[in-house]
């Protein structure tokens, strides 16, 4: 990478960064609102800064619930989409079912899901999954169903079986599905983390979301330290997937290649 | 600098200067003219129940309109942030428990108490009587429920040393504790158990007053700036509840059938218990005056909530409340 491709990835994000802090710091200044309405950027960072210690331990144990509920969607999710692509029975039975995990409001399935799987790190993790699998089916789902007719018919022609042609034909061709449904996924899981949190955490051992829940209440400062490390866990996991992807998987897929 | 980028750069400045523009318009919008107070509306903490019973009563009995006040009650719920709606005048009047007004103060809000309904605290732990637990010392081997208000648990375990108790979050039903008799959750002893009563179970209840953890619950509170301005309002506005308060402790009949209807979760018999549970509450003793506040009790919760990190060391008490509006007897 050269110097003024650097330039150009980093300077604008840097400016927009530079630009929100300064119209926050304004806004709190003229407006004159207190810290339990509107924290100024410098009193939410002394607070993070003061509490850091907290703050990690608690980003740490969201990312750990995110990161296994993404890994949970994606062995879930993956395979579901395998199974729909092999059957349209299969398929039109349960994509259903896949649709309602979407649409289900995640506030109202959390207290259920303490009652099954009791407090702590499990439940959250099981709730980041419920949020984070469904951009994968479908994704991954259309991904495997969408193979050229060209390709379909060649496949046909030397009589390949139904396991050569989803391993050799419909997988790769479902992949660049497969990570965009990732990366849709990688910010529902923290969401997920965060928002179970609220109804599944262990209060000693507290995650993100357990923090913000408290915090509301006593220092509007620290909590928006914790809204702002949300976000960056968020942002994180899709710039980590889109660099995994682009490393790893995208290889495979012919429009990228032919485009080099 | 390419004179495109230039150009381009040029423009977001000026989106910019608009986008200021814009915000310093609405702040200046904010402090709109309220000489004529109109409608004067309560912002309450919580669904209506019995901690709120005697502001039903000054409406249903008409001592707001006596006082020539016509008074709206909003009910609140988990999300609501009462003292902000305050602070900002939205609300003319909110209700809140002692140490959240004190926690908000700490963080700018200026708002001040006038008047606090009960004198000694709802709060406490409640457990199943099969759990064999009588006492805070003998807490242990349960798990339990508590909320976002962490003040009252801090100094919980602060104060005693839990053993074996897994601390998790309440989201404010009872279906856990109703299925679980090693359960154990946060609640108003005017409220919570007498619900999970009517539903069979046989809850004991352990009082955080007896911990010394006791700070005015339901106070009456306003805006130091809307007070300053409007005393004589203020004046009446407290008079009227404090009479509602007398008449409520009397007799809740009347405002308890009027919460009924706005809150699903408590027949009319659970409110009535919840009423006689408030009466000791509100009034320990027949000599006491309704809603008032002492300046020791408060210093108090200060270096409690001190001691338990949530307050500033240099924290004052300053205006966090005042008796000034209190009528005698």
């Amino acid at each position: 990478m050269n110097f003024y491709r650097l330039v150009e990835l980093v300077i604008p994000p840097v400016i927009a960064a530079v630009v929100g802090l300064i119209l926050w710091a304004m806004i709190k200044h003229f407006t004159g609102y207190g810290d339990f309405v509107l924290p100024g950027p410098g009193s939410v960072a002394t607070a993070s800064w003061e509490h850091r210690k907290e703050l990690l331990n608690s980003t740490w144990l969201t990312t750990l619930s995110a990161v296994c509920g993404l890994g949970i969607s994606v062995t879930v999710g993956v395979s579901t989409s395998i199974l729909f692509s092999q059957s349209r029975w299969i398929r039109r039975s349960l994509f259903p079912l896949a649709i309602f995990l979407q649409t289900v409001p995640i506030v109202a399935v959390a207290p259920i899901v303490v009652l099954w799987l009791d407090e702590g790190l499990v439940a959250t993790m099981f709730i980041s999954f419920l949020v984070s699998v469904f951009p994968i089916i479908t994704n991954t789902t259309t991904g495997l169903l969408n193979v050229s007719n060209e390709h379909y018919d060649l496949f046909r022609l030397y009589r390949a079986s139904r396991w050569q042609r989803l391993l050799r034909l419909q997988i790769p061709s479902a992949l660049p599905g497969f990570v965009t449904g990732l990366k849709i996924a990688g910010g529902m899981a923290v969401l997920g983390s965060v928002v179970g949190e609220f109804f599944c955490a262990e209060v000693n051992n507290k995650g993100l979301g357990r923090q913000i829940f408290e915090l509301k209440d006593h220092s509007m400062s620290l909590m928006y330290g914790c809204i702002f490390l949300a976000t960056l866990l968020g942002v994180s996991m899709f710039a980590l997937i889109s660099m995994l992807s682009d490393r790893f998987l995208l290889y495979w897929d012919e429009k990228k290649i032919s485009s080099l | 600098m390419p004179s495109v980028i230039k150009r381009r750069l040029s423009g977001s400045f000026a989106l910019l200067l608009l986008l200021s523009l814009f915000w310093t318009a609405s702040g200046g919008c904010r402090n709109a003219d309220r000489s004529d107070p109109g409608k004067i509306r309560l912002q309450l903490n919580w669904f209506p129940d019995a901690q709120h019973g005697g502001f039903y009563a000054a409406l249903a009995n008409g001592h707001y309109a006596d006082e020539g006040l016509d008074v709206e009650i909003l009910p609140g719920g988990p999300g609501a942030n009462v003292e902000a709606k305050v602070d900002l005048g939205r609300v003319e009047f909110g209700i809140a428990n002692a140490h959240r007004l004190l926690l908000k103060r700490n963080e700018g809000a200026r708002v001040t108490a006038l008047f606090a309904a009960f004198q000694n605290s709802p709060r406490c732990i409640m457990v199943h009587e099969e759990s064999g637990i009588r006492s805070f010392e003998g807490l242990e081997g349960v798990t339990l429920a508590v909320g976002s208000d962490t003040a009252f648990y801090r100094f919980m375990q602060n104060k005693i040393e839990l053993k074996d108790v897994k601390l998790v979050s309440y989201s404010g039903s009872n279906a856990a504790f109703l299925a679980d008799p090693s359960y154990a959750q946060q609640a108003y002893s005017i409220s919570e158990p007498i619900l999970v009563k009517q539903k069979g179970a046989k809850p004991v209840t352990l009082m955080l007053s007896d911990l010394g953890f006791n700070p005015y619950t339901s106070c009456l509170f306003a805006s130091e700036k809307w007070i300053e301005e409007n005393p004589e309002l203020v004046r009446r506005f407290v008079r009227a509840t404090q009479k509602g308060w007398k008449d409520y402790l009397e007799n809740p009949e009347k405002s308890n059938k009027k919460m009924e209807t706005l809150n699903k979760e408590h027949d009319l018999q659970a409110l009535n218990e919840g009423a006689a549970a408030a009466s000791k509450l509100c009034q320990p003793t027949p000599e006491s005056l309704i809603g008032s506040m002492t300046s020791d009790r408060w210093e108090e919760l200060v270096e409690q909530l001190q001691s338990i990190g949530m307050l500033k060391k240099d924290f004052a008490l300053g205006q966090s409340f005042t008796d000034r509006f209190l009528p005698e007897k």
